[in-house]
């Protein structure tokens, strides 16, 4: 596909991006691993907050979509065993679909949310201390450029969180004539990454301590799924556990889903020019 | 009302240059480019086709004069 016809399909699917049918399609067995996800990725923020102490902690969520991550950090915060974060999030949402943006919930008050695409992100030069970038990276129409971008807003030694869906799982790998069709029918997608892809964009965009795994090895047909839903969380969360630690164990790079981590490097190291598109 | 603090961050997408606030909109302290604010949400969106044209700065420069 050339570029002008990506482009138009990106241009469709941003003003036309309703996914609020497919949210309340889901089950409860897939909500939960949404929530797994999210949940990963706060601890991988946590984490990093704990090396890296801020006062106040400038975040940017690259294509925030309806503020599903906004929402869980309020959620986090408002839990009456934590006494809250000991920093002060700065949270800046960056979107820019309308229709996302006019289908996002309301309960995030105080969280700042711009309209602009990643590939042209309208914050200063070293101004956040992280970067996620959640199941967004596949949507866009110039995924180089984005991390270029965010190499450029984050600060020296800063972080990039990027979760993405693997386009190499072992079971597209078993069935690749489902993942195909489904390919085709996907009219969000412009780009598929899997593992060894996903970590030569990062790369060349130079960023330093790459470290990227898989999680969600458990697939079942749909069926299996709803029953699972009926069953208690912890045994649903605990069959997730399970299955990830066995699955991370024979097929390293399997899981359905990518978790990648990279750092700006301390030393200031020169953007490699992008040369011609 | 856009927080003083984000304010501090924000730059304008087409010729990276500081932003101000005025009633209804951002402006570009540079190339004077207006970018409304709706329901607290700045518009500074510039499509990646109209970056991959405009990356060069020549273009940039072109793009002050068209403001
Ligand atoms: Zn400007």
């Amino acid at each position: 596909m050339n570029i002008s016809n990506q482009y138009e399909k990106w241009k469709i699917f941003q003003s036309s991006w309703d996914d609020e049918d497919f949210i309340n399609s889901l089950t409860g067995f897939m909500k939960l691993r949404y929530r797994r996800l999210d949940e990963k990725v706060y601890a991988l923020l946590d984490s990093y907050l704990a090396f890296n102490p801020e006062k106040k902690f400038y975040f940017l969520d690259v294509g925030c979509g309806r503020l599903e991550f906004a929402d869980f950090l309020t959620q986090q915060w408002r839990t009456p065993h934590e006494k809250g974060p000991s920093t002060q999030w700065h949270y800046i949402g960056l979107e820019p679909s309308q229709v996302q943006l006019n289908q996002r919930s309301l309960s995030t008050p105080d969280m700042e949310i711009i309209q602009a695409t990643g590939e042209n992100i309208p914050l200063a030069e070293m101004s956040v201390h992280a970067v996620l970038v959640k199941e967004a990276l596949d949507h866009c129409f110039d995924p180089q450029k984005v991390l270029q971008e965010i190499y450029r807003v984050l600060k020296p030694n800063g972080i990039v969180v990027i979760t993405l869906t693997n386009d190499q799982s072992y079971y597209k790998r078993l069935f690749p004539w489902i993942n195909h069709s489904k390919k085709i029918r996907q009219t969000d997608h412009l780009n598929f990454f899997d593992a060894n892809a996903l970590k030569k964009i990062v790369q060349e965009a130079n960023f330093d301590k790459i470290h990227l795994e898989t999680y969600n090895y458990l697939k079942l047909p749909n069926g299996f799924e709803k029953y699972l839903s009926g069953l208690s969380e912890n045994i649903q969360r605990s069959l997730l556990t399970i299955t990830d630690r066995w699955g991370s164990g024979l097929y390293p790079m399997g899981g359905g889903g990518m978790i990648l981590t990279a750092y700006r490097p301390a030393v200031k190291l020169s953007i490699k020019s992008r040369g011609e598109i | 009302m856009i927080s003083k603090d984000l304010l501090n961050l924000l730059i304008c997408p087409k010729c990276h240059s500081a932003v101000r606030e005025q009633t209804t909109y951002l402006e570009c302290t540079a190339c004077h480019h207006q970018f409304p604010i709706q329901n607290g949400i700045p518009l500074l969106r510039v499509d990646p086709h109209e970056t991959l044209q405009e990356s060069s700065p020549q273009n940039l420069k072109t793009h002050k004069s068209q403001a």
